[in-house]
């Protein structure tokens, strides 16, 4: 497996390519933005995005459920994209009929505000903001100075790998600072942004099957 | 024949007599007839297509009086498009000031993104009766439902500087409405006006599609054009190659002491502001003599120079093709070009802006900004006396416009699918255009894409019958609205002082790299970055010195085919000792450097340099073709020799030639380069170089934004249009995995297939290429002719024949292997 385990506040976690991250201790996944429906918001607003994104999206995740056999998911944030989304909660509420013994867990991002504690209360358990386990807080918007360890999404992180030539081009990576990771974006219809080398911080570029560390 | 007195008259108490071009058009106007006016920018070309439709006015009222007084002015008559907004209030001007002196009670408006919306509102309701619009403009003007009846009545469609939208989507965009105002009025006549082109008469099909024969009326002025060079003293300490040209700001500093108006045409938005900074900062007393124009200024501060240069208040603009058409300022008394104009045209056209009036001579003054530059006036100096000029090629149906103009229409109180299908296809750019094509187009506008089960809950345009179409909602036809429009935008940024004064638009590329404190160059004025919000910039004005220049993305031209042959055989020419001007015997050492170095290539020999530095080994190869030919030639051979080495190969290209540089060090003899150059299997290579490369991928970026899959990031967007930002990178691979049939993506890989990697076109480059012999040399330092290749690839003009995935997997790989070299040496 190309996996990269990182120690992080006394916690091993794996960093895995497919963007998510498995904390095996706890039989946990990890993830942060996968914008369900977000294809499907588009096309309702009239551009024509083709079907088959949040289906793709939910597939990997059953790759890895099936590859680890966690108890568990953890959402940090953003699980659908906007008001009309809300019909892909059925895909998921299929996925979740598909893996019982998976619990899914979310704490709420700010792409999820059009979603009902009742809509989902049989798919999905709904978590403080922030949700503290084992000394590492879960949130969705990761805070300028972080003052307990955290794990958040919402930046959809990404690096620049440079060619021979002195070119780049950007890919999805995990951000890790000295108190806080940031996950990219586990959806595949979403966006990326590109985050700048700073003092003690760590880019772990997920792209090609791997994951790799960029200096 | 027509009775064209009533003008003639005109002109003789005016003291003038008209032109017989100008008589001509106004007969065939006045029989009926549509065509296009071949004529230089003040020769009279407005009251030539004008006055067919002022006769006509004129004898409808016979002898009756016309009575100046009446309340209300006269309805639509006249719709007169231009392609851009700066010239439309100039073209107003002048048309009314001929309409007042005839006593005719007409009213003549601007309508353009310049207008403001209570004007707009006012024209909604009632139009004036000549109408001066741009292509953008007209495509908003019909998506209003109310809009569509006022526009019967029209008599007359004139088109100015047709030449510049010609091979333009803008081109097509204005080729669309026309069929629709056409549709609404058959009886329409359409002229179009254009300057010097190599294929007029097909100017003139394309502008009037295939159904109407029309005529080409030639001015046949006789304008004379000098061309003279600012000559650099030393050409030894001159630049090789760069874009500044700075050098020889002490000369043209000499030029602007004379008296008179001056205009300075630089190539870039970037390069005029670095002028402009230089001038002022070498003649400080010049302060408010010399001003800046360019398209990202403020409306405002841009209508204010024009004002000024009318008025000759000014000793000299600084501007970019910004002031390159149209507008009439007959105080020019002098241009300067600083750096290639790129075409012979071009540097016609820019010319002809001064001793604007018919018999006066056009004089440009060319600033070197680079060694080979001098070559290029020399060989466009060439070009003009022997009247060698261009041609411009009209676009081919792109499906992109197709898709947008269908949704413009249904939002302008919808349509009968058979009558839309007849109306485009009288268009020259969609006269062919397949009943599949068109079927794929409709199914894109109303269910998304091909197949229904691919797009559920898609809603854009509604198919209630075949005779029935119209947008599903209002919302939907306001977002269309703000994103009508073909030219290709970066996201635009509005930039604001801290007291809300508006100074013009940045690139959003250049304001992410910002940082509150960072200052830069902006009209002239040091500015300091404050802050960013919702597509608005917060500048505050400081009196620093420094700062950096904003770089605006395209607007460089390649250098047409014409000018490359000229420049070409002046090289042959200083390979035999002779030196024709003043600008090749300057360039005279350097070209002796490269013999020496290297060698000068004859006409009918190719010259390939091999160089290796810490980047690895580079290839140079001088096929003197112009850049898109280039760019097509780097695709194909590129992808050739990293077949052939089994390594990462990038190649750059210019209007000279091109550089394929790989990491690993390979020696190519002539054999090898035969087979790279060969037209076996060429059609095999270029389908997997489109297919592999990034070509396609960079092309479909303004696809999306046409089709309206991107939408333009605006300061007057509504919030909830943030929730449905995505790239067109995103759209490409979306498309590619989940639709890989669609035809915008086709049309990504048609238009590169067309444009880059023409088949035919490359074909014959590589003949040709194939008759030359090949010269092999491995000089010890960048030569004068390759320098310019290499620097080129820090601007990244580049093409990579790689698949994406594969390069980021290259790329990681090696990055875990130095990470765990780096792990064991511990």
């Amino acid at each position: 497996m190309n996996s990269t385990p990182i120690n992080f506040h006394g916690q091993s976690l794996e960093l895995l390519p497919e963007r998510a991250i498995y904390w095996r201790d706890q039989q946990t996944l990890i993830l942060a933005d996968l914008h369900l429906g977000k294809a499907a918001t588009f096309r309702a607003r009239g551009l024509p995005v083709p079907h088959g994104t949040t289906a793709r999206d939910l597939a990997l995740l059953s790759q890895l459920v099936t590859r680890f056999s966690p108890t568990r998911v953890i959402v940090v944030g953003d699980l659908i994209h906007a008001a009309e989304s809300l019909a892909s909660l059925q895909s998921l509420r299929a996925w979740k009929a598909a893996h019982p013994t998976v619990t899914v867990q979310l704490v709420l991002g700010n792409h999820d505000r059009h979603i009902h504690a009742e809509q989902i209360a049989e798919t999905v358990d709904l978590l403080n903001d922030p949700h503290a386990e084992c000394g590492l807080h879960f949130t969705h918007i990761p805070l300028e100075i972080p003052l307990v360890p955290s794990i958040c999404g919402h930046i959809h992180p990404a690096v620049t790998l440079r060619d021979f030539d002195g070119s780049g081009v950007s890919v999805p990576c995990f951000v890790i600072d000295p108190m806080q990771i940031i996950l990219p974006s586990f959806g595949g219809f979403t966006g990326k942004r590109v985050i700048a080398p700073q003092e003690a911080r760590r880019r772990y570029a997920a792209a090609a099957g791997r994951v790799v560390c960029v200096p | 024949m027509a009775d064209l007195s009533l003008l003639d008259n005109w002109f003789s108490a005016s003291g003038k007599t008209p032109f017989a071009f100008q008589r001509q058009t106004w007969t065939a106007y006045l029989a009926g007839e549509s065509g296009l006016v071949h004529a230089p920018t003040g020769s009279g070309k407005t009251l030539a297509v004008l006055g067919g439709a002022l006769i006509e006015r004129l004898n409808e009222t016979q002898q009756a009086v016309l009575n100046k007084r009446r309340a209300t002015t006269e309805p639509f008559r006249i719709l007169w498009i231009t392609p851009m907004r700066a010239l439309a209030s100039d073209t107003a001007h002048a048309i009314l000031s001929v309409v007042e002196s005839l006593g005719l009670n007409w009213s003549v408006e601007v309508r353009s993104s310049d207008t403001t919306a209570s004007t707009r509102k006012k024209q909604r309701e009632k139009l004036p009766t000549v109408l001066v619009t741009t292509p953008e403009s007209l495509s908003l003007l019909i998506s209003y439902p109310d809009l569509r009846d006022r526009l019967t009545g029209l008599k007359a469609l004139i088109v100015d500087e047709w030449h510049e939208l010609l091979s333009t989507k803008r081109g097509v965009q204005a080729e669309l409405g026309l069929a629709r105002v056409r549709a609404l009025n058959p009886q329409i006549r359409i002229w179009g006006l254009s300057a010097t082109l190599g294929n007029l008469d097909q100017a003139r099909d394309a502008l009037l599609g295939p159904q109407v024969k029309g005529k080409t009326i030639h001015a046949n002025l006789s304008k004379q054009t000098t061309v003279d060079t600012l000559i650099p003293e030393s050409i030894e300490r001159f630049a090789w190659a760069g874009h500044l040209g700075l050098t020889m700001l002490m000369p043209v500093l000499a030029e602007l002491d004379k008296p008179g108006t001056a205009l300075v045409f630089t190539n870039t938005r970037s390069q005029s502001e670095i002028w402009f900074r230089e001038i002022l900062r070498k003649r400080p007393q010049w302060l408010g003599q010399i001003a800046i124009h360019h398209g990202s200024l403020d409306r405002k501060l841009r209508q204010k120079v024009e004002q000024m240069l009318r008025d000759g208040a000014l000793r000299a603009v600084v501007c970019t093709s910004s002031l390159d058409l149209g507008v009439d300022f007959s105080s020019v008394d002098r241009v300067l070009q600083v750096g290639s104009p790129k075409g012979i045209a071009r540097l016609m056209q820019r010319a002809g802006r001064s001793g604007h009036r018919p018999g006066e001579v056009s004089r440009v003054i060319t600033v070197p900004t680079h060694a080979f530059e001098l070559i290029e006036f020399s060989a466009a100096r060439d070009g003009i006396v022997n009247k060698r000029v261009e041609s411009r090629l009209p676009l081919n149906k792109p499906l992109d416009l197709l898709v947008q103009h269908l949704v413009t229409i249904a939002a302008g109180g919808g349509f009968d699918e058979n009558a839309l299908k007849q109306e485009i296809r009288s268009t020259h750019a969609y006269a062919d255009l397949s009943d599949d094509d068109w079927q794929w187009a409709l199914d894109f506008v109303s269910h998304g894409g091909t197949t229904l089960t691919a797009y559920p809950q898609f809603q854009k345009v509604l198919r209630e019958t075949p005779e029935n179409w119209k947008i599903a909602s209002e919302k939907l036809a306001r977002m269309h609205r703000l994103a009508i429009g073909t030219i290709t935008g970066d996201g635009v940024i509005s930039l604001v002082t801290t007291s809300n004064k508006k100074l013009g638009t940045l690139e959003e590329s250049f304001v992410s790299k910002l940082k509150p404190g960072d200052c830069f160059i902006f009209a002239g004025r040091p500015l300091e970055f404050v802050s960013v919000r919702q597509m608005t910039a917060r500048v505050k004005l400081v009196t620093t010195r420094r700062g950096s220049v904003p770089q605006w993305g395209g607007g460089r031209f390649p250098m047409s085919t014409m000018l490359a042959d000229g420049v070409r055989q002046r090289l042959d020419e200083a390979r035999q000792g002779i030196f024709v001007d003043e600008e090749m015997r300057r360039v005279a050492p350097l070209l002796l450097i490269q013999s020496r170095w290297s060698v000068l290539p004859a006409a009918n020999e190719l010259l390939i340099e091999s160089h290796k530095t810490r980047e690895g080994q580079h290839y140079f190869i001088f096929g003197f073709l112009g850049r898109l030919v280039h760019e097509g030639l780097g695709a194909l051979i590129g992808y050739r020799l990293k077949r052939l080495i089994d390594a990462p190969v990038v190649a750059t290209y210019t209007d000279y030639g091109l550089e394929l540089l790989s990491p690993e060090t390979v020696a190519l003899d002539e054999t090898h380069w035969r087979t790279l150059l060969t037209t076996d299997q060429l059609v095999e290579d270029l389908l997997i170089c489109l297919n592999a490369g990034q070509l396609a991928r960079r092309q479909f970026r303004e696809i999306a934004r046409v089709a309206g899959l991107v939408l333009a990031s605006s300061p007057g967007a509504p919030k909830s249009m943030r929730q449905l930002q995505a790239s067109s990178e995103l759209f490409f691979d979306v498309f590619s995995d989940f639709d890989p049939q669609n035809l915008l993506l086709e049309q990504a890989r048609r238009e590169v297939l067309e444009q880059q990697l023409e088949i035919s076109r490359l074909k014959q480059s590589l003949e040709a290429l194939q008759q030359q012999k090949i010269i092999l040399t491995q000089p010890e330092h960048l030569t004068p002719m390759a320098f310019p290749i290499w620097a080129q690839r820090i601007s990244s003009q580049t093409i990579r024949v790689e698949d994406a995935g594969a390069r980021i997997e290259r790329m990681v790989a090696r990055l875990e292997k130095a990470a765990n070299e780096t792990e064991k040496s511990r």
